[in-house]
């Protein structure tokens, strides 16, 4: 596909913008350091922005008239974060542009790219948008299936009535715990069983008393 | 010690009530949240950590479960506590314990450190807000160390 044609670019309801550059331009990384755009330079490249997003920035203008071939998706999803970071750019704008984008970056890729970028910067909301959005463009991708999985919201799948009542033995952890700092213990019922260095040893020790789902093992942390 | 037993039950706030530890550790003078759970067949604690992404659990821990019982989904790098850890991503089911009420079986994304050669875990285990308090409702009673929670409809 002809990505320059805008009868071929299946977003037809949104604007582009298109830059081209000829010569080697210093290009600032966001996050980084700053690159001599050289021999893998590409001349014309064209990032599509939403149409609702009246605000984006010029940051990203900037950095689609320079950014080499090969590493176009990571800087573009930088310098999109650095946007959204600077309140210039909704979240939901993110993850559309991400998704506009994604056709002729890498497909997945692009993609792989923002959850990597967003899983580090932000709790899970975005990229769990972003897992969703990509999975359902690119149901094939096998990475971001286990995104997908990873980022999966927690979910309660059984309710069983109580069986067992520990209020003894988390009142004992609250009383004596300091007293067995950097040791696994085996607690049941309020009261101390064993105690070891490692909970192998500990499970050894308790024999089958380890089988016992009243028994606590639990390491004692030292902060 | 007053229990609110009247606020469990279905269409109620909370599924089941649990005692919680408040002293824990080394640092006694911190004041925490630490919750009785299965992982697999062990019952541990942990404590809770609304600044976690996921719930952290101690690698030992985790080569004691079975691995049916898991899946790799992936890994991670986590700062925790000022040291930055890289980790494997794995899916497994938590029973959240009541004392009272109906125990929670959750699915839920666990962060498990890898750990040098020679290095020991010396922090505690972690329940994430994100990744597992995240669709619970609960509410604490410090008056009785009392932890209630609760399954929030989809």
């Amino acid at each position: 596909m002809n990505i320059w044609d805008r009868q071929n670019v299946p977003f037809a309801d949104y604007n582009y913008t298109q830059k081209r550059s000829s010569k080697p331009i210093p290009a600032k990384i966001y996050n980084g350091g700053t690159i001599n755009a050289g021999e893998h330079l590409r001349p014309q490249t064209v990032m599509i922005v939403p149409s609702s997003t009246s605000t984006y920035s010029l940051d990203v203008e900037q950095t689609t008239e320079i950014i080499p071939n090969k590493i176009f998706g990571t800087l573009l999803v930088q310098a999109l974060w650095a946007t959204l970071e600077k309140g210039q750019f909704t979240a939901e704008a993110f993850v559309e542009t991400v998704r506009l984008n994604a056709p002729m970056y890498g497909q997945d890729k692009l993609f792989q790219e923002a959850i990597e970028i967003t899983r580090r910067e932000e709790p899970n909301a975005i990229t769990r948008r972003l897992v969703t959005v990509g999975v359902e463009a690119y149901p094939q991708s096998e990475v971001l299936m286990n995104y997908a999985k990873a980022f999966a919201p927690p979910r309660v799948i059984e309710r069983q009535p109580a069986r067992h009542n520990f209020s003894k033995t988390m009142r004992w952890l609250s009383a004596h715990s300091h007293e067995y700092v950097g040791q696994w213990i085996a607690v049941r019922d309020g009261e101390l069983l064993d105690t070891a260095a490692s909970l192998k040893a500990l499970i050894a020790q308790l024999g089958t008393l380890a089988d016992d789902e009243t028994v606590m093992t639990t390491y004692i942390p030292t902060t | 010690m007053n229990r609110f037993g009247e606020i469990i039950g279905d269409d109620r706030f909370a599924s089941g009530y649990t005692t919680y530890t408040d002293h824990y550790g080394g640092e006694v003078q911190n004041t925490r949240i630490v919750l009785p759970l299965y992982v697999g067949t062990l019952l541990v604690s942990a404590v809770v950590d609304t600044a976690a992404p996921w719930c952290i659990l101690n690698p030992a821990i985790v080569e004691q479960m079975s691995p049916n019982s898991m899946e790799r989904v992936g890994e991670d790098r986590q700062n925790i506590r000022g040291i930055k850890y890289e980790g494997d991503l794995i899916r497994t089911n938590i029973k959240l314990h009541a004392d009272y009420g109906e125990d929670l079986v959750i699915d839920a994304t666990i962060f498990v450190p890898i750990l040098k050669f020679d290095e020991v875990w010396n922090l505690p285990n972690f329940l994430g807000l994100d990744g597992f308090l995240h669709r619970l409702r609960f509410a604490v009673d410090p008056q009785s160390n009392t932890f209630y929670f609760g399954m929030i409809a989809d």
